[in-house]
């Protein structure tokens, strides 16, 4: 199983300051970099601070032609037979390469954002139901059918059905595991050191042995491991985040005394703030080691983030995929594709 | 009540989003599937052909149309507009499929792509059976109860009042701005029974309707006009309608005679059972313009140059003007007169339709518009969409 890369589009207002700070013109040119570099796919984040997904993704459709787009859509916001036949457009625009992922609303804000009705068990019924009505609804062969649940009902649902694959769909490691094992081939891992993630896929698998996984990883990588650290620190200080001085610490005394290292969770894992993504800092060789230690627990797609965003794409593809490639690590596919 | 001054007329086409083609069945709902030659796929390479083609044609705005089957607006625009710079995007949308704040929410998007050209057409449904193939089992009256609640919740988002909202259908706790501050959507409604009529007065910038003799429409506007002014509010109409237009008379009714001619009886019996089950009071409005009629072509022109030979087979719009370009152009500004500022034509097929009255009726409605505005004495609005 190769590993695979998608490039998360910055859509999003992160810090609560600066809605969607990027432009239209930056996300078509950060996609069309995406799809040069050879990387395989693009992340479109959802939810109330991003831009609309949906409408990014079929702008994108039209600039790219083979990479994948993952659609993050959150649930709550329409009805599945609605989802659905939005699904099934977009499959039909991008000539098939859409995955979905429904985000967990109970990791959010959405509710407080878009609205919502139910309480904490009520959500759980409810996208067990909307799991259920969504993956018939989008599996090319199914019938017509009626449904009578709790939270949705329909009638003769199904009858404008398109003939189109079925969007792999990716649901979060939060989710239920049976919701996951039942509806899901990807299961979106939150970002951490490998002991707690191979810990999450063993428990996954318990239910679902043939489940994929994905995870994200933010990226700093330098042509040396010092310049990289460099690059860390000075990130760790735009975050205004000041490493504790006196923490025992036996990794730290065997990094050369570098307070910036007190966030390092294993070798090259970095998290300086646990509500973001793990970085990878290092050098080319140091993340290629660190994506193949990842990819042995299991992982075989990894979401990635990276400022500027467009110059790290094409490092990417320049400096490490070639690394990986030559490991047998990616599918057979010329870099700079096309 | 005097509609001086007039305000420019605004012209847009029509998307086919569900299939095209030369025949009277080619494009909107029922799909009867008659014909095997010359159906065109609504594909993207097509579809954008269409857009350019109403681009350069000088149409203000296409509508892009939403049902089961049909490629779905929003991404469909979102493609569509990037084809084009100065088109705007008139987007049809359901409540009760999404919560209002999220619409609000896809709209800014398409605000952001697009430049600012989205405009909003709410329809509060269609026939029993779509809607329950969809999960939404309101009945008639209350769909509009919900477009009503929707289009402030909508409209409460948009401006970020932060208050919450507690009505019968939706809740939230706030509604502080979710996006970049981009101008409102125009809102287009259409609806014609008489719980669509209190919404639209309420909370359209445009009541659409679809294409009646003169004096129906007239009365429509009149009426319409007093549910906006009793809540202090003014509207703008629209209509929308098919377009046959030829060199000649002759040449225009020997073509619509063709396109029935090739239509077997038994089709139209089906179509019609079909359109009986739309609950629509507009759809029965137009349905009925046909009835007790026979089935030759000029039996069906029900007005000077209006035909309700679509009707037949196509539900939805129905009529269409027939005539040479002089015919329909004077039959527009008629209309335009009336009070109607949006006209929001098709022609089959809507690629080489939107080129050819591109090329021959727009340029004589903006002559015809532009001398009885030149008449009045009001200032033009540029602005009109």
């Amino acid at each position: 199983m190769a590993l695979e890369f998608s490039w998360q589009l910055p859509l999003c207002d992160t810090d609560g300051t600066t809605p969607w700070a990027h432009r239209p013109e930056q996300w078509i040119q950060l996609a069309q970099a995406v799809e040069y570099a050879g990387l395989d796919g693009l992340w479109v984040p959802g939810g109330a601070q991003c831009a609309d997904s949906l409408g990014v993704a079929a702008t994108l459709c039209a600039h790219t032609r083979r990479v994948q787009l993952t659609v993050s859509v959150p649930p709550e916001v329409m009805l599945p037979a609605a989802l659905a036949a939005t699904v099934q457009s977009l499959q039909s625009i991008s000539a098939n390469r859409v995955r979905l992922h429904l985000p967990d609303g109970e990791q959010g804000s959405l509710r407080q954002v878009f609205g919502e009705w139910l309480n904490r068990d009520q959500r759980h019924e409810r996208i067990g139901e909307y799991l259920d009505i969504l993956t018939r609804l989008l599996s090319p062969g199914g019938s017509e059918f009626h449904y009578n649940g709790r939270y949705f009902q329909l009638e003769s649902a199904g009858i404008a059905r398109r003939p189109l694959p079925a969007p792999p769909l990716l649901l979060d490691d939060t989710h239920d595991s049976t919701l996951i094992a039942s509806h899901a081939q990807t299961c979106l891992l939150r970002s951490r050191a490998p002991n707690p993630l191979q810990q999450e896929i063993q428990r996954l698998r318990a239910d679902a042995p043939g489940l994929g996984f994905a995870c994200p990883f933010a990226l700093l990588f330098r042509d040396t491991e010092e310049q990289a650290w460099e690059a860390a620190a000075a990130h760790l200080e735009t975050l205004g985040i000041k490493p504790p001085d006196s923490t025992p610490s036996l990794l730290r005394l065997t990094r050369e005394h570098q307070p910036v290292r007190h966030f390092e969770l294993h070798p090259n894992l970095w998290q300086p703030r646990t509500d973001h993504p793990v970085f990878i800092v290092g050098t080319p060789h140091q993340v290629a080691t660190r994506l193949q230690e990842l990819h042995g627990l299991g992982i075989e797609q990894i979401i990635l983030i990276g400022q500027p965003a467009v110059h790290e794409v094409l490092r990417f593809g320049e400096q490490i995929l070639p690394l990986l490639a030559a490991q047998g690590l990616r599918k057979e596919r010329t870099q700079h594709a096309e | 009540m005097p509609n001086d001054p007039r305000q420019p007329l605004e012209i847009d086409w029509f998307l086919p989003t569900n299939g095209d083609g030369r025949h009277l069945t080619s494009s909107g709902l029922p799909k009867v599937g008659l014909f095997q030659q010359g159906e065109r796929a609504p594909t993207l390479d097509y579809l954008r052909q269409i857009v350019r083609a109403a681009e350069y044609g000088g149409f203000d705005a296409i509508m892009v149309p939403t049902a089961s089957g049909f490629e779905d607006p929003w991404l469909i625009t979102a493609v569509l507009a990037q084809e084009v710079r100065r088109l705007k995007f008139l987007l049809t949308l359901r409540p009760g499929l999404e919560l209002p704040a999220y619409t609000a929410h896809r709209a800014a998007t398409l605000q952001l792509l697009s430049d600012n050209r989205l405009a909003l057409h709410v329809v509060s449904g269609s026939s029993r059976f779509e809607q329950r193939s969809l999960g939404d089992f309101l009945e008639h009256d209350e769909r509009y109860a919900r477009t009503a609640e929707f289009l402030e919740v909508f409209q409460a988002v948009w401006a970020g009042n932060g208050q919450p909202h507690h009505g019968r259908y939706y809740r939230s706790v706030n509604s502080s701005p979710i996006a970049p501050a981009a101008p409102a959507p125009a809102i287009y409604f259409g609806g014609a029974s008489e719980a669509a009529e209190r919404v639209g007065a309420a909370h359209a910038q445009t009541h659409l309707m679809w294409c009646e003799p003169p004096l129906l429409i007239a009365e429509r506007i009149r009426r319409m006009r007093e549910l906006a002014s009793a809540r202090g509010r003014t509207l703008r109409f629209g209509l929308r309608l098919h377009i046959f237009a030829a060199p000649t008379d002759d040449a225009a009714w020997a073509h619509v005679e063709r396109l029935l001619a090739e239509i077997p009886k038994d089709a139209i019996d089906r179509a019609q059972v079909q359109m009986a089950a739309y609950e629509s009071v507009g759809q029965t409005r137009q349905t009925r313009l046909a009835e007790g009629r026979g089935r030759g072509a000029r039996e069906l022109e029900v007005s000077a140059n209006l035909w309700a030979g679509v009707g037949l087979v196509r539900g939805g719009a129905g009529t269409a003007l027939v005539g040479s370009y002089e015919q329909v152009a004077e039959r527009i500004e008629e209309y335009h007169q009336l009070g109607v500022d949006s006209f929001i034509l098709s022609g089959f097929p809507h690629l080489e339709e939107a080129i050819h009255l591109g090329a021959e009726l727009l340029p004589l409605l903006r002559r015809i518009a532009g001398r009885s505005q030149s008449s009045s004495t009001g200032p033009a609005h540029t602005e009109n969409l």
